[in-house]
This record gives structure tokens, C-alpha cells and sequence, in this order.
């Protein structure tokens, strides 16, 4: 188990670095910078010597080569620069804006596993067969309806028209409901498409049957058996849905007013913020990484074939819990038929 | 420094404008409460000369000038300056400054702090990485005569600097402090130290300041409404980008100022109950001027330029796409700006004058109806400038104008970074959408002028229009220099350099409640006199 998160950690330091110096070529690469967009602007009317003054200031007067190191040595250093438009450090804008996102996708992010779970069970087992019907559409619809329009709805109807909702942030959690559920909505999608599915694949295994031919009811059943077996396509989604997570706090900030990451993402990308940019791909890379390393770790203890089937030398020893839902058709049936209520 | 006014993104003109607002009517002014402003540009640096509109809403309220020029009239007034002298060669200023005067951290206002803040804009600071600030052109440096007493001399005679003196990017009065710091020290808000009736409570990265009243502060410019501190206890500016959301918040009263309503939002805001407050933004009218650096252009010619102008219907673009906040221009110059001149005759709609002229110029009606000289067909490509809120649905509108004329428009949305790149390298960049605003004539030369921005980019500088530029710099009768304003307008309209489009104008939303609105002459708020009705 240590090597196998030692060889993770290994893997996302390279993945910070790679991107680190990716988007350093790829916004080089694009004519202009933040300093020589305000330099060409003819309302500024700087004189040739006043802009030396500038570039020579943040240091843009450089090789590029000289930079990029310069600037991933201070980087080693925890210091990620100035922002070129700003004034502020980048880790101070993004200390600022961090919480707010953080807390936001969040929030998110729980109402959009709770509605899957709720979307996925209706779909799986609603007695009509409408209700099953209509909910297996429901991800589509989510998936295909734009952030900016859903956000744009709720201010208008829960903010402008029954002012139940401030329209920006003030601070309060009431502020916060509507565009977390906005993002919940879009996050929702992907990820109650797949439980769906994979809670119907498990459905169908023998397993299942064997249970049921022993008695045990639906509850049961899926308590002990399905709930665990089709999670697993679910927190793979997950880690990747962090990555949703960040792109859809672009939109929902700006259509909400909330300061986050992703208002700094737009002001950065407007103005060719290359330190700002810099910092932000730094930060979504090592939350993507984070979370995908939360993911990894996680998998064996819910299912510990992954280490055995992955050919790992050590078998991993699981907490002494009750067995996983692979043994339990090898359990006596009386065992099983004792939890019936 | 720098950063140009207009330079972002959704920012909508530049400039300046006058004036005052909103209703009267309301009773007897309410102290207290707390206003908050929609804005939907971001705060970028807050480096003195930063004209950034969002940036610029705020920080007029926390720094103050020597002098304070009337949005509506345009004259100057003493403000921190109790009086001032102008030498009889028009190099030397002479200003007395008020007693009592302190800034946020406590410290006097003297003559000492005031020379520093002119030192700096003059001419830089090197090892801070401060750019002189391209505004005071011949400066020769300032005298700290007595504790009171400031002289600032010139090394030429220049008939605009005193409005540059009372200039919110120009002129500033801030702190010892302040100026001690670098480039970005002096970008952080938070490091602010003025004497306005506000100061800055707390900054919420690039989204939103607030700032609360000065219980102190006792120098307001002569001419405004009250005396003593400002109506209202706190001002909560912040970044709004979504239309939708700014108009909404007014009407529900969340925020009481939207600042930058669209001429298709305007009814909404009317319709909810809100106030409609247009501010012209004096200076350059909103026009394409020609670029003449390309010697194969079409435009090299004359009768193309005047063409174009007479081809072009300046009212059926406001009818169209605008609205009456925008006034359609008469002059190179946006209404109310001083000594102003009259170029009606030169923009008037004549589309068998443009066809005769360029029939004459050679451009023969080709089969599908565009021009063709020499096998070449009359094509402009035109660029929606990032800068103005309404450039693309005026630009359209043009385009089917000169089709009419049988010449062929396409136009472009390139980003920030395209369209500056282009504006730099294009060989087909015939026409630059833009103002410069400044609340005096003089804004011309800065634009025109070979030795400054040059904004026709002539390869070949036109040398009448330099010494008539630099003619009304050094003309300190009125009548003289307004004549002198009126030749430079002939020559750039005869020899059709600026196809004006619309005036510029800066519009806010208010919610019902709000009263005694002012901007400082060039459209950015001035919230002392302001209050907030319960």
C-alpha cells in the first residue's frame, strides 16, 4: 500500500510540473502580454522609456527561457509572483478567492450526489413505469441545459421575483444555495447517468439473484449488495468531476457576482495575466490531483480485488469490517436471513 | 501610470463627462446608510493614474485634487487649494493650500507631499518602476515654497494643464506613504492614504471595495450641495458582470447604482422604477478615424474619406441602435466640453454626394454592386473594439449604410489580444474606433498631434493641422483659442479624418431612492453630495 501511494504522490508532482510549464509555453506563445496590452493601448500613451520602465519592473524585458525558470524557482520557493494588472501576490488573490470556491463547490458537489442518488433509486426502483422512464431522461436534460441559463432562471424567480435569494453574495449560506445547486445541477448529470446504469448492471449479476432466491428483500439487497458494487463507476466520476466543478464556478460566479477562482479566471485570461493564469492552473491541477489520489486510495477499501487483481505482491489487509459484498453468497443463509426484519 | 482608461474587456467608453443627477425632489437630505454600486468591470491596480472606469468609479472618492472643475460648466474652483495664481508667461502655478487639511492616516497636507505627488507624475520614478505620466508634458518641476505654498513650473505654456491639474488620473493628491512604495505597493488599495470624504474600509481581491465616511472631513469643493462629511456612511463598490443581474439587483433593491446600462436595457430600468442618468463624456466624440499608414489604401484618397462621411447616417444609427442618451455629434468634440466647435455642415447624410465622390475618385459600380477600381474592389474590413458596449450594432448599422454606397463592409470580433495585435501589424486596419476624453479642447492635440498619440498614423505628417494643434496650446484669450479650436476642427473634418458616430456618454441606473448623484467632470462618481432616501 505505501509504494502504491508513494508511486501516486511521484506521479502527481510530475503531473503539477508538466502542467506548470504547459501553460507557460502556451500563454507565451500568444502575441502580447498584460503589461504590453496596457503599454500598446493608445489611451495610455506612454512614452518608449516610460514602457522600459515597466517591462524592466516585472522583469518581461527577459529572455523567455530566463523567466521560466526564474519564475519556477521561485515557484520551489512557494512564491508564485505578482500579478501584472493587480499589484497583489498571486498566492494572496488566490488566498482571497479560494475559500469562496471552495465552499461553493462544495455545496455543490453534495447536491449533486444527493440528486443523483435520489435520480439513480427512482430510475432503478420506482414502481411505475413512467416515473422510471422520466428519471433515466433526467441526466440528459441536466447535462444539456447551459449553467448561465439555469442560474439565470433561479435569480429571476427566486431572487428578483420572491426575493428569497440575494442576487450577489452577501456573505450568508442562503446566498450560496442557489448557485451551488445551479453547479449541483450540472455536476449531477454525469454522475447519476452512471449510477443509473451501473446500479442496474449490478442488479443483474447472480449474485443478486442468489440473494433474492434466499429471501432476502430489495432493501436488503441493496444495502448489503448493490450500494457498493456500483459505487465504484460513480467515485471514478468523481475525481473527474472536480474538474466540471471548477469549470462550471467560471460561469456560476460570474452569472451570481461571486468572487471565487473563477472570476479571477476570467479577469486573468481577459487581460493575459500570466502569473495569475499560472496560479490557477497550479491550483486546479493539484485539487485534481488531490482528489484523484483521494479516489486511488480509496478504491481498495471498497473493493479490495483492485490491489489483488492489479497483481500488487501484498495482499491488503481490509479493517476488520463484515465482508465485502463478494462473500456474502458464501455466507450461511441463515446469517442473511437473520437481518431480514 | 498606466493603464489606459478604457483598456478592458466589457468596458465601455472612456472619458469624461459631466455631471450632475438625479431627482431633487425627496425632502430634506438623510445621513446615513449604505449604498451599494454594481459595476461590471473588474478592479485591476490602483495605481493613481489608473482611468480604468471601475476602478476610477471608486477612487475619486478617496483622493482629491488641488483645484475642482464644475462638470457642468466646466470652470475651475478651489478645493484643496484655497487659491491660485497663474504667472503672466503661463509657466509658473501658484497655489495656496487650505489649512486644516489631513489625510486618512492623520498626517497634514503640505507642500512638501504635494511636490512629491507632481514629481512623480512628471517624471517618473525608476527604482519604484513608476513611468512619468504621459499627461504632464513639459513639466520642469515643482517648488515647496512654504509649508502652504506650492509653485509648479512649466518649461513651455500650456492652455490645457490646467485642467490636467484638476484631473483625477493627472493630479491626485495622495500620501507620503503611498508614494514611498513601488508600482505594486502603490496598486493595493489598501495602502491608499487621501483626503477624501471616504476611505477604504476593506477590499475584496479584484471584486469589490467598501469604503466608509470620513467623520472628519471638512473640505468639500466650492459649489457643492452641503458642507462637513458625506451623507453616506458606507459605499459598497463590487464586480457584477451579468447584465441581467445588475438591473435586477436595482430593482429589488439590493444595489442602489448600476453602472454601464445598455441602450436596449435602458426601458427596463426606466419601467422597474429606476432612474436613467446619462452622463456625456466630454472629450473626443466616439468616431473611426482613418489610418492613413498604408500608402496603397483606399482612404490615401480624399474623396474616399469624404465619401465614407457623406455616406455615413448618424441618425439612423442613434434611431436604430442607440438611444437619446447618446447625442448625435456636431463637432470633433462631445457636447459641453469647452470651446467647443461647430463641424455640423461636414457630417451631414448625403448619399448622392458620396456616390458622385466616389464615382470621382474612380471607384466605378461594379455587377454585384460593390465599387471596383483597377480590378480591385471597394473592401473594408472593420473591427467591433472591445472597448465599447455598443461597437458591434453600430458597426452593423454602418455597414448596410455604406453598402448603399456600393461599399463593401465585413466585420470582426477578435479578443482583446487579437484586435491590439492587429491594431499594431494589420495592413488592412483602415479605420480605429475611439475617444480620448478629457473635459478641454486641448484633448485634440493629445490625440492628433505627430509628437503624441498621432491617431491617424500618417506616414506623412500633416503639417497645418500640427501648427494649428500646437497654436491653440499657447492662446490664453477664450475667443482666440475658440477660434483657434475651430480651424483645427475645419482642417480634420475638410481633409476627413474622423468619421464620427455617436457622442460618448456613460449611463447609470439608480434605484428610486437615491439622490444628489454627481460625477466629477469626466463621468466618474462623486458620491458626497449623494443620499439615500429611506
Amino acid at each position: 500500500m505505501r509504494r502504491y501511494i508513494l508511486n501516486r504522490v511521484g506521479q502527481s508532482a510530475l503531473v503539477l510540473w508538466a502542467a506548470y510549464t504547459l501553460s507557460f509555453i502556451l500563454l507565451s506563445a500568444l502575441p502580447g502580454d498584460a503589461v504590453r496590452n496596457r503599454i500598446a493601448n493608445p489611451d495610455a500613451q506612454l512614452t518608449p522609456e516610460a514602457a522600459q520602465v515597466l517591462l524592466n519592473y516585472y522583469g518581461l524585458n527577459r529572455p523567455l527561457w530566463e523567466q521560466y525558470f526564474t519564475s519556477l524557482g521561485h515557484l520551489l520557493g512557494g512564491d508564485l509572483g505578482f500579478s501584472l494588472t493587480n499589484g497583489q501576490t498571486v498566492s494572496a488573490l488566490l488566498a482571497d478567492a479560494l475559500p469562496a470556491t471552495l465552499r461553493l463547490a462544495g455545496l455543490a458537489l453534495l447536491i449533486s450526489i444527493a440528486l443523483a442518488i435520489v435520480i439513480a433509486l427512482v430510475a432503478n426502483y420506482a414502481p411505475q413505469k413512467w416515473t422510471r422512464a422520466l428519471s433515466t431522461q433526467l441526466p440528459a436534460l441536466f447535462a444539456s441545459v447551459p449553467t448561465f441559463v439555469v442560474g439565470i432562471l433561479a435569480l429571476q424567480f427566486f431572487s428578483f421575483g420572491f426575493h428569497l435569494i440575494p442576487a450577489s453574495d452577501d456573505g450568508s449560506l442562503t446566498a450560496l444555495i442557489a448557485p451551488a445547486a445551479t453547479l449541483g445541477i450540472l455536476v449531477a448529470a454525469p454522475l447519476s447517468q452512471v449510477l443509473i446504469t451501473s446500479i442496474a448492471a449490478t442488479r443483474s449479476q447472480p449474485f443478486v439473484h442468489v440473494l433474492a432466491a434466499r429471501g432476502a428483500d430489495e432493501r436488503y439487497i441493496f444495502r448489503r449488495g448493490v450500494l457498493r458494487n456500483s459505487s465504484l463507476p460513480v467515485l471514478t466520476l468523481l475525481g473527474l468531476a472536480c474538474g466540471e466543478l471548477v469549470a462550471g464556478s467560471v460561469v456560476t460566479e460570474a452569472v451570481f457576482a461571486r468572487p471565487g477562482v473563477g472570476q479571477l479566471t476570467v479577469g486573468a485570461v481577459s487581460t493575459q495575466d500570466l502569473p495569475v493564469l499560472q496560479g490557477v492552473v497550479l491550483t486546479a491541477t493539484l485539487t485534481y490531483v488531490l482528489v484523484n489520489l483521494a479516489v486511488d486510495v480509496a478504491y481498495p477499501f471498497i473493493d479490495p480485488r483492485i490491489l489483488v487483481s492489479r497483481g500488487g505482491a501484498r495482499r491488503y489487509r481490509r479493517p476488520a469490517r463484515r465482508s465485502s459484498v463478494a462473500a456474502v453468497p458464501l455466507r450461511p443463509p441463515v446469517a442473511a436471513e437473520a437481518a431480514i426484519p | 501610470m498606466l493603464v489606459a482608461a478604457a483598456v478592458t474587456i466589457t468596458a465601455t467608453a472612456a472619458g469624461c463627462g459631466g455631471g450632475g443627477s438625479s431627482s431633487s425632489a425627496g425632502g430634506p437630505p438623510v445621513s446615513g446608510g449604505t449604498l451599494t454600486f454594481y459595476d461590471p468591470v473588474q478592479y485591476q491596480a490602483w495605481a493613481p493614474t489608473n482611468s480604468l472606469w471601475s476602478n476610477s468609479q471608486v477612487a475619486d472618492n478617496v483622493a482629491e485634487r488641488l483645484i475642482w472643475q464644475d462638470p457642468q460648466s466646466g470652470e475651475y474652483k478651489p478645493w484643496l487649494a484655497q487659491s491660485w495664481q497663474i504667472s503672466d508667461d503661463h509657466l509658473a502655478y501658484t497655489f495656496k493650500l487650505k489649512p486644516g487639511i489631513t489625510f486618512s492616516d492623520g498626517t497634514p497636507l503640505t507642500a512638501d507631499v504635494v511636490k512629491l505627488n507632481f514629481d512623480q507624475h512628471g517624471r517618473g520614478d525608476q527604482k519604484l518602476g513608476i513611468p512619468a505620466d504621459p499627461f504632464w508634458t513639459d513639466y520642469a518641476g515643482t517648488d515647496a515654497v512654504d509649508d502652504s505654498t506650492v509653485v509648479v513650473r512649466l518649461t513651455k505654456p500650456n492652455a490645457g494643464f490646467i485642467q490636467i491639474l484638476s484631473n483625477y488620473r493627472a493630479s491626485s493628491i495622495l500620501g507620503k506613504t503611498l508614494l514611498e512604495r513601488d508600482l505594486n505597493g502603490q496598486g493595493d488599495l489598501r495602502n491608499w492614504v487621501g483626503t477624501g470624504p471616504f476611505v477604504v474600509e476593506s477590499v475584496s481581491g479584484t471584486n469589490g471595495v467598501t469604503l466608509k465616511r470620513r467623520e472628519d472631513y471638512n473640505w468639500a469643493p466650492d459649489g457643492s450641495a452641503h458642507t462637513g462629511k458625506a451623507y453616506l456612511e458606507r459605499v459598497v463598490f463590487k464586480t457584477v458582470p451579468e447584465t441581467g443581474t445588475r438591473i435586477g439587483a436595482l430593482q429589488s433593491g439590493e444595489a442602489q447604482i448600476a453602472r454601464n446600462i445598455a441602450p436596449y436595457d435602458e426601458q427596463t430600468v426606466t419601467d422597474g422604477g429606476g432612474q436613467l442618468v446619462a452622463i456625456p463624456v466630454k472629450g473626443e466624440t466616439n468616431d473611426l478615424t482613418i489610418q492613413l499608414k498604408n500608402p496603397d489604401s483606399p482612404v490615401q484618397d480624399l474623396n474616399v474619406r469624404l465619401g465614407l462621411q457623406a455616406a455615413t447616417d448618424r441618425a439612423a444609427i442613434n434611431k436604430a441602435v442607440l438611444s437619446p442618451s447618446y447625442p448625435l455629434p456636431t463637432s470633433a468634440l462631445v457636447a459641453g466640453t469647452p470651446l467647443r466647435g461647430d463641424a455640423s455642415k461636414y457630417l451631414n447624410y448625403d448619399l448622392d454626394k458620396a456616390n458622385a465622390l466616389l464615382d470621382g475618385a474612380g471607384w466605378k459600380t461594379g455587377p454585384d454592386g460593390i465599387r471596383v477600381k483597377d480590378g480591385k474592389r471597394l473592401s473594408f474590413h472593420l473591427r467591433v473594439a472591445p472597448y465599447y458596449q455598443v461597437s458591434q450594432s453600430v458597426l452593423e448599422v454602418l455597414q448596410s449604410q455604406w453598402r448603399k454606397a456600393g461599399v463593401e463592409v465585413t466585420i470582426t470580433n477578435p479578443s482583446l489580444t487579437e484586435y491590439e495585435s492587429q491594431e499594431a501589424t494589420a495592413p488592412d486596419w483602415d479605420f480605429d474606433q475611439g475617444q480620448t476624453s478629457t473635459d478641454e479642447p486641448s484633448v485634440l492635440r493629445t490625440s492628433y498631434g505627430s509628437d503624441r498619440q498621432n491617431v491617424t498614423n500618417n506616414h506623412i505628417p500633416d503639417t497645418t493641422l500640427n501648427d494649428l494643434l500646437a497654436a491653440q496650446s499657447a492662446e490664453f484669450d477664450a475667443d482666440k483659442r475658440k477660434a483657434g479650436i475651430q480651424a483645427i476642427e475645419d482642417r480634420i473634418f475638410s481633409q476627413g479624418y474622423s468619421i464620427p458616430l455617436y457622442d460618448e456618454t456613460q449611463v447609470f441606473g439608480l434605484a428610486p431612492t437615491v439622490h444628489g448623484f454627481t460625477t466629477e467632470s469626466t463621468g466618474r462618481a462623486w458620491l458626497y453630495d449623494t443620499w439615500l432616501s429611506k
